[in-house]
């Protein structure tokens, strides 16, 4: 690849965009071309608007070529959305049928949901296990909307195509955690405190008024990089 | 059939975005996160035809909009930046306690 750049006077020319310092993390929430330099952007909508194709096996090769994944943190399937986003859109006459997408088949079609099921069950008992459960018992939690709104972003970060976090490895995240809440339960059960008696177990659920979970903390400190300043 | 989808591919799409909401009930997503979660199921979905169910089920009253503290003007704020959550109606309607036609695959 060094050996194409630097033997190609057009290549060698193209303006290497200067690496973005930003933390992973910060970049992997913001938007590809935000991310990005502008330079670099332009360069992507002026290849793609002249008419490339972005395809995956072209998309690794733009990701090669300008080093994106490991400068900025951007994997190659998150260009690739943002590629067919800024792709010019054909001249559709909506209601030519050719003009549809081609009909997925059936047994195609409940594949990928019975994967993206799974992943949302997982993803479900993560924030269950994180959160709490919601119950009518503890009002206090829904006066606060940024609690809420945390849950919806925790959701947004793992329920995607994984890039970091596998399917795999969430599944069995979620477990740990699973297993973990129910030794906390019969610790409780053990100890003599009052347990919920609804039959779907929610003897960790806190009491009516009782203060937000101790994780809480953390959760908004990584997501948002600043304390979380509770209002009395 | 409308912008390319056909019947089913619309049902599909306005089914999976309640059941995404329905899996962070009572807690909203943004439309933006909304979206990136779905591209899973649907590759080549738009903003715009996102834009528009979103509608339809706000219109319907399935899905309900929650404005959040920092949005100083709520009609300002950009469609990608705003919160959805579900109504009881659409949490039903997710747990298939009562049952729409017009969503019905």
């Amino acid at each position: 690849m060094d050996a194409m750049v630097s033997s190609s006077p057009a290549r060698h020319n193209a303006a290497k965009p200067a690496p973005d310092r930003r933390s992973k993390a910060t970049a992997s929430r913001a938007p590809v071309d935000r991310i990005l330099p502008r330079s670099l952007v332009l360069t992507l909508k002026h290849h793609v608007r002249a008419g490339a194709d972005v395809s995956a096996k072209q998309t690794r090769k733009l990701d090669e070529r300008f080093g994106i994944e490991k400068t900025y943190g951007v994997s190659a399937r998150r260009l690739r959305t943002f590629l067919k986003r800024i792709q010019p859109r054909k001249q559709v006459n909506p209601t030519d049928p050719k003009d549809a997408e081609p009909a997925e088949s059936s047994e195609n079609w409940q594949l990928k949901l019975q994967a993206h099921r799974e992943r949302q069950a997982s993803v479900a008992a993560i924030l269950d296990a994180t959160f709490g459960q919601f119950a009518k018992s503890h009002p206090k939690l829904w006066e606060h909307r940024t609690y809420l709104m945390l849950v919806g972003l925790v959701y947004e970060q793992l329920a995607r195509e994984p890039d970091e976090l596998s399917t795999t490895d969430l599944l069995t995240l979620a477990k740990v955690l699973e297993s973990s809440r129910r030794g906390r339960t019969d610790r409780h059960a053990d100890d003599g405190r009052a347990v919920d008696g609804h039959a779907n177990g929610r003897a960790n659920a806190p009491a009516k008024g009782a203060p937000l979970p101790k994780r809480f903390a953390d959760v908004v400190r990584q997501v948002y990089g600043t304390n979380f300043q509770q209002t009395p | 059939m409308a912008n390319g989808r056909n019947t089913r591919q619309i049902k599909r799409i306005r089914n999976e975005i309640l059941v995404a909401l329905k899996v962070v009930y009572p807690a909203a997503l943004q439309a933006e996160p909304l979206l990136r979660s779905l591209l899973t199921l649907f590759p080549t979905l738009e903003f715009d035809e996102l834009k528009r169910d979103l509608h339809y089920l706000t219109a319907k009253g399935y899905v309900e909009r929650v404005v959040a503290e920092s949005e100083a003007d709520n009609a300002s704020t950009p469609w990608r930046r705003r919160w959805f959550r579900l109504t009881t109606t659409g949490m039903e309607l997710a747990d298939r306690c009562i049952m729409d036609p017009a969503m019905e695959e």
